[in-house]
């Protein structure tokens, strides 16, 4: 039971933290530049994000071992959709107001690159259990990001929080726009990686993301490998 | 000629003013990973295309059947799914059979197939009542602007590497995170939507 407590907080450590899916790995990037514009909206999208992800992953690493990875593909997505579709009828039958804040971006989370990755890199290669903690440890980093840029870009795009005015901030609209999301995600990953730096600079070398499903060529999908590469191209 | 120049502004507009990638965030993590990777660029968007198109006109082809045009967005959305699966899994089928490519090409149809901005499409096309050649012009001109969201992407490496100014904190992932959020800012501005109200 510790072994499995232990396991568990190495991965939430590793798999939230350092290489978080979103400020590192750059994954499932639209939703949160894109929708996350509200606490609430970011609510909705973690837990249909969790639910979806956790099936996924679950699923995969039952049934899915042995199957070609194109038509693993394709599952991830219907199951996505077992999961969503029940969501989007309850949201636009009895809350209209969140159906129409998140747009297509609910329906378009069923295509989300952290469903894939996350079932092509570790559930069809590990046990059941430990392919669990792996969903819990990137969900716990990807929602935290998803929330902590929703509230972000309330607060200061809106004025408000929870949906009340704050009496003293005047809301910047173009922090609900896509691009105002992607610059709080590039500040957030500043500061994650000014954290790293200063609290565990062994760990550095950790956080360069990786963009890629094929093993093969994992070095060359590295960013800061394509960089370093580019900049000796030209000098 | 009036459905050819429909389609040919559909597909401009879709490119330079609705850059559904910098202005939606559509296929944003997969423009990231591409600018990385310039020589897969050209096949990834080819794949990108064809899904793309292909779906959008078999969508605006149901949408003309008044039993599917009538059901909410749910279902519509539903139905599209549906669409795309189809076409994703018989596209896959047929490359096995008359291509037999390798894994690693049968990988890169998956990640073009499955990305929002290959499904945002249709759903974009179904909002804005687009006609049918508006349809495929949107379709054909989104794949476009991820291949000019990915070489600008791309460019802006280039200039990061040289940039010896960057705090290092923010060098690597953070600074092009910045710097595609700059870009997104430009396109938005195209747009004539107000940046900052």
């Amino acid at each position: 039971m510790s072994q499995q407590k232990a396991s568990l907080k190495k991965m939430i450590r590793l798999g939230g933290f350092i290489r978080n899916p979103v400020l590192v790995q750059v994954i499932g990037i639209c939703p949160v530049a894109a929708a996350a514009t509200s606490v609430l909206n970011a609510l909705a999208l973690s837990v249909v994000f969790s639910l979806s992800l956790i099936l996924c992953e679950v699923f995969a690493s039952l049934f899915l071992k042995k199957v070609p990875r194109w038509v693993r593909m394709g599952i991830y997505s219907v199951i996505g959709i077992i999961v969503v579709f029940p969501v989007m009828y309850v949201f636009e039958k009895y809350s209209f107001a969140t159906f129409s804040s998140l747009g297509i971006y609910l329906p378009l989370m069923v295509m989300s690159s952290l469903n894939c990755v996350h079932c092509e890199k570790y559930a069809v290669k590990h046990s059941v259990k430990l392919s669990f903690f792996d969903a819990i440890a990137s969900l716990l980093g990807y929602c935290s990001i998803l929330l902590a840029v929703g509230l972000i870009r309330e607060v200061l795009g809106s004025g408000k929080i929870l949906g009340i005015d704050i009496p003293f901030i005047d809301g910047l609209s173009g922090l609900l726009m896509p691009f105002g999301g992607l610059f709080v995600i590039g500040i957030l990953s500043a500061a994650h990686k000014a954290q790293i730096i200063k609290r565990q600079p062994s760990k550095l070398h950790e956080i360069e993301s990786r963009f890629t499903l094929d093993e093969s060529d994992d070095k060359e999908a590295t960013l800061t490998y394509a960089i370093r590469n580019r900049f000796k191209k030209n000098s | 000629m009036v459905w050819f120049f429909d389609m040919l502004s559909a597909a401009i507009y879709a490119v330079i003013v609705q850059n559904l990638v910098f202005n939606g965030g559509y296929g944003i993590s997969e423009a990231i990973r591409m600018a990385s990777k310039p020589k897969k660029l050209f096949s990834t968007a080819g794949m990108i295309i064809y899904f793309s198109t292909v779906t959008a006109v078999i969508c605006r082809l149901l949408d003309y059947i008044p039993v599917i045009e009538s059901q909410n967005q749910t279902i519509h959305f539903l139905i599209f799914f549906g669409v795309l699966m189809a076409v994703y899994f018989v596209s896959g089928a047929l490359s096995l059979i008359i291509l037999k490519p390798d894994k690693r090409f049968m990988t890169k149809i998956s990640m073009c197939a499955m990305n929002t901005l290959v499904m945002a499409i249709p759903l974009i096309n179904h909002r804005s009542v687009s006609t049918f050649w508006e349809s495929i012009g949107t379709a054909f001109g989104s794949g476009v602007a991820f291949i000019v969201a990915s070489l600008l992407i791309s460019v802006g490496f280039t200039k990061i590497a040289h940039n010896k100014k960057i705090p290092e904190p923010f060098k690597g992932t953070p600074i092009m995170f910045i710097y595609v959020a700059l870009l997104s800012m430009a396109v938005t501005g195209i747009t004539g939507s107000g940046v900052f109200a």
